[in-house]
């Protein structure tokens, strides 16, 4: 497991923790997770507007690998932990190199738009086949359109992604914003219990 | 406080691993009048009847949700490539929806079915009295930009003035957690996203003091007033929806028992009171698997049996008439049979019918043998050149069900089972 950000408790927020019971701290980080769920998905969100770059249509990554994946997982008394089950969304926060699966010797990385989002083995794409080039020193699958060359993937056996520093919130929004909540929920538990 | 472990993805599993799979040709909009109850419990993909592609469906689906539940890289595009192999699709995509094997419609199947285990988990988690209290209700929200995006805020309107705004504010979407509005908002009657297909749509938690401006809660309460509302409010929402679920499935009218058992044969078992229930079973094949033809290809090989008195078919009927089916089995209707008929509009008429249903068994066209009852499959000619479809099931105990349809092509619905026998048609 990849983590993101270890620690978001700022001093002011510790020190409201410690003015409560067990019980008490157990719902106000309850709560402070949710609204980091909150923040971490308002956050997807604005990303997927963003677009890709690669002009293809639409894949709704950041939605759908993010923003869907994310959750307020585990709370005790002493931490409240959001997840984001999804190891695409670590590759972005991390970075490094992506290679192809076990059986497998190349990543095919789409060319155009109709290859985007889908495996050549998926069959979408009639008539598929290996071309290299010793001089590129590079492998494509194409098609032979009717005398024409047409190129759908690059094979390579493996690509390095630079990591993205804006996959997740800036550290100081979310504790502005968690700080903020551990105030306004603060008088609410004390009053509730 | 209740424990608060909500892995979205645990439950998620659960709820995929816990469906029934079930195969049928209808379509989404006829799938919108099988009870909640029923699809709830169902794992299903509009007009695929057959089980085998829906329980590798199901496979892939629960796989993938266990891949994000453990870390593991998955993502939809394996489940396309996956699916159109073991579906044997041909080269190219056909782009339309319609296709099982194209790859628009395989991707909207696994975001749909992703997309609802997750926000399935994620509402009963926070149905939590504690989460509920700072983050009392939902906001619809665009998650996703759409070239043509649908008009939310008439449906909203449409759903808010259906449960008389109970919870819910007429000028801005949203509403308490607990709100009716959600399940009306739906397409498939459930209180978490999506709500349509392909919608875009989704929901954000919106905090209490944004509610309390709102007018949906009440400013001031006192604090332990306030708990106790949140969590009767919470055990409420989960009850009307259990029990939701359950009223839907019970005293079926006999017009959609009419309707579902055709439809689905004895995938679903009805109890003496008319409540409805999947019926769990290894996977049958249907009529293209068998590589038959379709039924609306069919001749008849006989004129439809004359039609008798409906006094003397109901004296037959409480008597009980025995025939046997090509292979020897013999087959008896009785007060059963009638008793089946028993709140049709045409009750009185059907008894008329009795010849046919028994030349139906002695002479049938098929004959399916499902994991409780054997259904007879039969096409008889009637003046000016109109069909007349049969089918009777039969169970074991003695229970015979007839069925009259007028097109050939809706005896498709009723052509599966485990074994399939075929007499020639002449």
């Amino acid at each position: 497991m990849i983590s993101g950000y270890q620690d978001l408790a700022t001093p002011r927020i510790k020190a409201i923790l410690e003015q409560l019971a067990p019980a008490q701290r157990k719902m106000m980080l309850a709560r402070l997770g949710k609204e980091l769920e909150r923040e971490i998905k308002a956050h997807f969100v604005k990303r997927d507007d963003e677009g890709n770059q690669s002009g293809f249509p639409r894949t709704h990554f950041w939605t759908r690998e993010g923003r869907n994946n994310t959750a307020l997982r585990d709370v005790t008394a002493d931490t409240a932990t959001v997840g984001i089950a999804s190891p695409q969304i670590a590759h972005k926060l991390t970075g490094g190199t992506i290679r192809p699966g076990p059986g497998r010797r190349f990543l095919a990385l789409p060319l155009r738009e109709e290859a985007a989002g889908v495996l050549p083995r998926a069959g979408t794409i009639p008539g598929l086949f290996v071309m290299r080039s010793k001089i590129l020193g590079t492998a494509w699958l194409a098609t032979n359109e009717g005398g024409a060359l047409r190129f759908y993937w690059r094979l390579t056996p493996s690509v390095d992604q630079a990591a993205d520093p804006r996959t997740l919130p800036p550290i100081d929004a979310l504790r502005a914003k968690l700080e903020a909540r551990a105030e306004t929920e603060l008088s609410r538990i004390v009053g509730q219990t | 406080m209740p424990a608060l472990t909500t892995s979205p993805w645990d439950k998620a599993v659960s709820r995929l691993s816990d469906k029934t799979v079930v195969g049928s040709r209808l379509r989404s909009a006829e799938w919108a009048d099988v009870p909640l109850g029923l699809r709830e419990a169902s794992l299903f993909s509009a007009g695929v009847e057959n089980a085998r592609t829906l329980s590798v469906m199901r496979e892939k689906l629960l796989q993938g949700a266990q891949q994000i539940r453990d870390g593991t890289f998955v993502d939809r595009s394996r489940f396309v490539a996956d699916l159109r192999q073991h579906l044997g699709a041909a080269p190219g995509d056909s782009g339309n929806l319609a296709d099982i094997t194209s790859r628009k419609r395989l991707e909207l199947i696994w975001h749909f079915q992703m997309q609802d285990a997750h926000a399935h988990a994620t509402y009963k988690a926070d149905l939590d009295p504690n989460l509920l209290d700072a983050f009392p209700a939902y906001r619809l929200v665009r998650i996703e930009s759409r070239r043509v995006p649908r008009e939310w805020f008439s449906l909203w309107a449409a759903a808010g003035a259906s449960v008389n705004w109970v919870g819910a504010s007429r000028t801005v979407m949203v509403a308490l957690k607990t709100s009716p509005i959600w399940a009306a908002l739906s397409q498939f009657g459930r209180p978490w996203p999506p709500f349509r297909y392909g919608s875009g749509m989704g929901l954000e938690d919106v905090d209490r003091d944004e509610t309390e401006a709102l007018g949906l809660l009440p400013r001031g309460e006192s604090p332990a007033a306030r708990l106790q509302r949140l969590r009767e409010g919470s055990a409420a929402a989960q009850q009307d929806w259990n029990e939701g679920l359950r009223a839907s499935v019970k005293g079926i009218a006999p017009e959609m028992r009419d309707h579902l058992a055709l439809a689905f044969g004895d995938q679903v078992s009805f109890d003496a009171a008319g409540a409805v229930a999947w019926t769990r079973r290894t996977p049958y094949t249907d009529w293209q698997e068998q590589g038959l033809t379709s039924a609306k290809t069919w001749q008849p090989t006989e004129p439809m049996p004359a039609r008798i008195t409906p006094d003397e078919g109901r004296a037959q009927l409480e008597q009980g008439v025995t025939v046997r089916d090509p292979a020897g089995a013999e087959i008896t209707f009785d007060a059963s049979t009638l008793s089946h008929w028993q709140g049709y509009a045409d009750a009185p008429q059907r008894p008329a019918f009795l010849p046919a249903a028994l030349r139906a068994v002695e002479a049938p066209l098929e004959k399916w043998t499902q994991a409780t009852q054997d259904a007879y499959i039969a096409l008889f000619a009637r003046p000016q050149g109109v069909y007349r479809g049969v089918v009777v099931f039969a169970q074991p105990g003695g229970v015979v069900r007839t069925y009259f349809v007028k097109e050939p092509g809706a005896l498709d619905a009723a052509r599966k089972g485990v074994k399939v026998q075929s007499w020639p048609r002449s």
